[in-house]
């Protein structure tokens, strides 16, 4: 080779080199072999010795990566857990205070823009900020301290999770406000909402008709309490904290579309919804009693809860908690376990305001609004600016020219993170009930059993009282904030309340020592003696129904064990599916279909309303109804520009009558349309959408298809054909992008075998090189479980703090 | 004959292969760089430019055969195999950057 070939060899080879670390220096620093940073947090085998200024702590990961932690005292305890926490979740928790705190962009650049933007608006900053000084001074001040700086220990000494090394972004040190502000995401996502907004632009849009879509409740019967004599409520009467009470003041409604529109993706999911129950001894077969609960949430990548077992000589408790909070939010203690549910009620007020000089008017008098200019920053792009303005009722928003001040309890100082700290210490119901006392938001359906033989059931929350002219009014309205409508008294956002024009705690309908009751966030209890929620707020009544059904009758056989409660989790009857199969397969709508669509409506006869995965029919119900719902609503709302979100229920379209002004079609001026032919439409449509999709059975349309938010196929999980719908007990949804369902799945049993389960959909950990990445996700689809006792494993700690053997 | 002629076909040009090779690999263990160096070091005691293309690739292969190892002492083998295009990446910047750098060196240094 002469030297002219060698040197041309050598400046391309160098050229290449060159430009490879020039142009693809990220990429090489991200997955070369050896030094790769995606590599740095696989797992070094052998037990890690960690530093602790709070005393000596154990970690043993189970089978299934769940830190059972033992320690000296709390400090040391919640020290350990930040640490685990942090080892197993730090992404994740990272993701959760930055989209709260309005800061996504700054990792991920302007695709959170928006965001960003809806959530600094909202402030909830300082609300976590608030809550923080509320509760420093408490019991949970210095366990969230010790989180705290476990978190931030782990973070300083390992390498972060490979999230970071992909964004070429860095960990930020956690704050103890951030544990709160994680609390104030959950809680907003659970009742935060803008179903005012909706309802009153539909109204405006299709006229006064509509609001008979928007009942102020469903009419059925299966409200939570179902004999109101048996709350335990302590007499009350609005007039109790007002002189007087009136009806709805709605004088400030109109039309929110552009609000509406841009609030929708923050607001509150109306499918949302969870199950629990609790059982007497007096129909279990230990005679002890039982508790299930699974709260039906997003299903994320990883899943939004995190297993935990902590134990001092003061408390021994597991269950789950959401990665960021230290302690367990449902779970059980050796003699005493608890589960909740959301409360479906109206917790968030809107008002106008009347706008002058720049300011708005209030109390007869213009008012500045507080004003603060924030920059939002964004990778790879310029900062953006943002006022975020507030006024004496909270937050102020704005878009299409429309303004609204938005009230809701939790842009106050909250306590729920003492309520949990002191549920985790809990050994009675009688504990679990002084818990309750001090729970703020999100207003949560409690369930609880110990040991004993107690059980409760109390929806704990805070409960506003809306008053108008010293008149307590209904808060289904948005008010008219410039003439005082609606006020919260003893309310104080981003500051200190006193709750004192709240409805009392012994005052909110309960229960004490209940033999069998059910919560599915259906309505508390009919004609409560306050305004709690409408049927926009609260869930359809089908998994409620359903639940209690299926209770009823094994109270009656008796006998009732852990393995009945696990059965009532893995039902997948629909009642809402029973319910709407009359109306597609009427003789008078099947005349009129087509003819493979009068195939496909015989795969209904006879069917028995189970959604599963394998069936036919289920899938040509599932299908069917989507189209019922819109070829009923799609051509009164559409021309309005009125999407799907502004739908009613399910419930209340199947209680609309045969000939409902619904049903007509608009387009067809000399027809009027009834239910069969609605009914009809709908199941020709569902026969040329099968036909277009391809689908043979329903799990190849309910599909779990969970994605790690950075959607790459080796951080996603399986995929899978699921059981299971909406409206099942066994609950499962998808849904475009969406995904959701039973986010965790618990059965507590104080019997001598001590038979309690839970599952998560998915794994411990949120870092893809671990076993335990998903390890749990067949056998929650499955319906299977994995024990939760308060035995640890044996053997030698996987980390040890402070020196502990 | 030179020192470095001595050492690419002198009686020690295997050991001064390995150790060649056990110093790229350290180098490789702490900076991506270090999969250049080690190129560059088996590239130095290649006989030939095509002798130095096989080293080359040999290098690479022993650095992704340690990586593949460690993996699998830490039990994250199989989802290290489900990373698709991580990788692919992975195992083109072990093979391209070693093979390229011995190249390289061997062509601008030549015969000594």
């Amino acid at each position: 080779m002469n030297t002219t070939t060698r040197a041309a060899i050598a400046v391309v080879c160098t050229a290449v080199l060159v430009a490879t670390s020039v142009l693809g220096g990220s990429y090489l620093g991200l997955a070369a072999p050896l030094s790769g940073d995606i590599y740095d947090t696989v797992s070094p085998p052998g037990a890690t010795n960690v530093e602790s200024p709070y005393g000596s702590a154990s970690v043993w990961y189970d089978d299934a990566g769940v830190p059972h932690i033992e320690a000296e005292n709390e400090e040391a305890l919640y020290y350990a857990v930040g640490y685990v926490q942090a080892r197993d979740r730090l992404f994740q928790m990272d993701l959760q205070r930055r989209l709260v705190g309005g800061k996504l962009s700054a990792m991920v650049g302007n695709s959170t823009l928006e965001s960003d933007r809806f959530y600094r608006s909202l402030d909830f900053q300082s609300a976590a900020e608030a809550s923080w000084q509320s509760v420093r001074g408490t019991d949970v001040g210095t366990p969230i301290e010790a989180f705290t700086a476990g978190v931030n220990y782990y973070a300083d000494t390992t390498p972060l999770p490979p999230e970071y090394a992909l964004l070429d972004a860095e960990f930020e040190a956690w704050t103890p406000t951030d544990t709160l502000l994680v609390g104030k995401l959950i809680s907003w996502q659970l009742s935060g909402s803008f179903a005012d907004l909706r309802r009153s632009t539909t109204v405006s849009r299709l006229g006064p008709n509509a609001s008979e879509l928007y009942p102020s409740e469903l009419d059925h019967d299966v409200p939570i309490i179902r004999e109101s004599a048996a709350s335990d409520a302590e007499s009350f009467s609005p007039t109790d904290v007002v002189e007087e009470t009136g009806e709805s003041t709605a004088n400030a409604d109109g039309d929110f579309a552009a609000l509406a529109e841009w609030t929708d993706r923050y607001d509150k999911d109306p499918t949302y919804g969870s199950n629990n129950w609790v059982v007497s001894g007096d129909h279990t077969a230990s005679g002890k009693p039982l508790l299930a609960n699974d709260p039906h949430l997003s299903l994320t990548v990883p899943p939004i809860w995190y297993e935990m077992h902590l134990s001092t000589d003061e408390m021994d408790v597991r269950g789950v908690g959401f990665p960021g909070i230290p302690m367990v939010v449902i779970g059980r203690t050796a003699d005493a376990a608890w589960g909740v549910t959301n409360v479906g009620g109206d917790f968030t007020d809107l008002y106008t305001y009347e706008m002058r000089d720049g300011g708005y008017v209030y109390d007869g008098e213009v008012r500045s609004f507080e004003t603060e200019t924030e920059l939002i920053e964004v990778a790879g792009g310029d900062d953006v600016e943002l006022t975020v303005r507030k006024s004496v009722h909270g937050p102020v928003i704005e878009r299409g020219g429309k303004t609204v001040g938005v009230a809701w309890p939790g842009f106050s100082a909250t306590n729920e993170s003492l309520g949990v700290y002191r549920l985790n210490h809990a050994e009675s119901v009688g504990e679990i009930r002084d818990a309750l006392r001090i729970w703020d938001v999100p207003a949560q359906n409690f369930v609880a059993a110990d040991s004993a033989g107690n059980t409760l059931y109390y929806p704990a929350g805070r409960y506003p009282l809306r008053v108008t002219d010293g008149a307590v009014v209904r808060g289904d309205t948005i008010f008219n904030g410039s003439a005082g409508e609606g006020e919260w008294r003893g309310y104080e956002p981003y500051g200190q309340s006193s709750w004192d024009g709240f409805v009392p705690f012994e005052s909110i309908p309960h229960v004490d020592n209940p033999d069998l009751l059910a919560t599915a966030n259906q309505r508390t209890i009919d004609d409560p003696a306050f305004y709690m929620g409408t049927s926009m707020t609260y869930a359809d009544p089908y998994r409620g129904q359903r639940i209690y059904d299926l209770l009823d009758d094994a109270a009656r056989e008796g006998g009732v064990t852990a393995e009945t409660m696990k059965q009532v989790q893995r039902d997948v009857h629909s009642e809402a599916a029973t319910s709407f199969t009359p109306y597609a397969t009427a003789p008078d709508a099947v005349s009129q279909m087509s003819p493979d669509a009068r195939e496909l409506v015989s795969e209904l006869d006879g069917w028995d309303g189970q959604m599963r995965a394998d069936s036919r029919a289920a899938l040509v119900y599932r299908v069917w109804v989507d189209e019922f719902r819109n070829a009923t609503f799609s051509d009164e709302f559409e021309p309005q520009g009125l999407d799907e979100s502004y739908y009613p229920r399910l419930y209340v379209l199947q209680r609309l009558g045969p000939d409902a002004r619904w049903y007509d079609d608009r387009s067809t001026a000399d027809v009027t349309e009834t239910r069969d032919d609605v009914a009809a439409d709908a199941m020709n449509r569902t026969a040329a959408r099968l036909e277009r999709e391809g689908w043979k059975t329903y799990g190849e349309f309910n599909r779990l298809d969970m994605n790690h938010p950075f959607d790459r196929e080796f951080l996603n999980y399986p995929e899978r054909p699921m059981d299971g719908s909406p409206y099942t007990v066994f609950n499962f949804r998808s849904s475009g992008d969406t995904q959701a369902g039973s986010s965790w799945r618990m059965v507590v049993d104080f019997s001598a075998d001590d038979d309690s389960v839970g599952v998560v959909p998915g794994g411990q950990r949120g870092v893809f090189w671990s076993d335990e990445y998903h390890s749990q996700l067949d056998e929650w689809a499955d319906g299977e479980y994995k024990p939760l006792t308060l035995d640890r494993p044996s053997g030698s700690p996987d980390i040890v703090f402070g020196g502990a053997q | 004959m030179s020192v470095l002629s001595e050492v690419r076909t002198g009686r020690r040009a295997e050991l001064a292969l390995v150790v060649a090779t056990v110093v790229g690999l350290a180098a490789a263990s702490a900076h991506w760089a270090g999969l250049v160096v080690g190129g560059v070091l088996v590239g130095l005691l290649a006989t030939s430019v095509s002798r130095a293309v096989v080293q080359g690739v040999t290098f690479g292969g022993i650095a992704l055969s340690v990586h593949v190892g460690r993996l699998w002492l830490r039990g994250a083998l199989d989802p290290f195999f489900e990373t698709g295009i991580l990788l692919v990446v992975t195992v083109a910047i072990g093979f391209v950057l070693p093979t390229v750098a011995a190249v390289g060196t061997r062509a601008l240094v030549g015969d000594v």
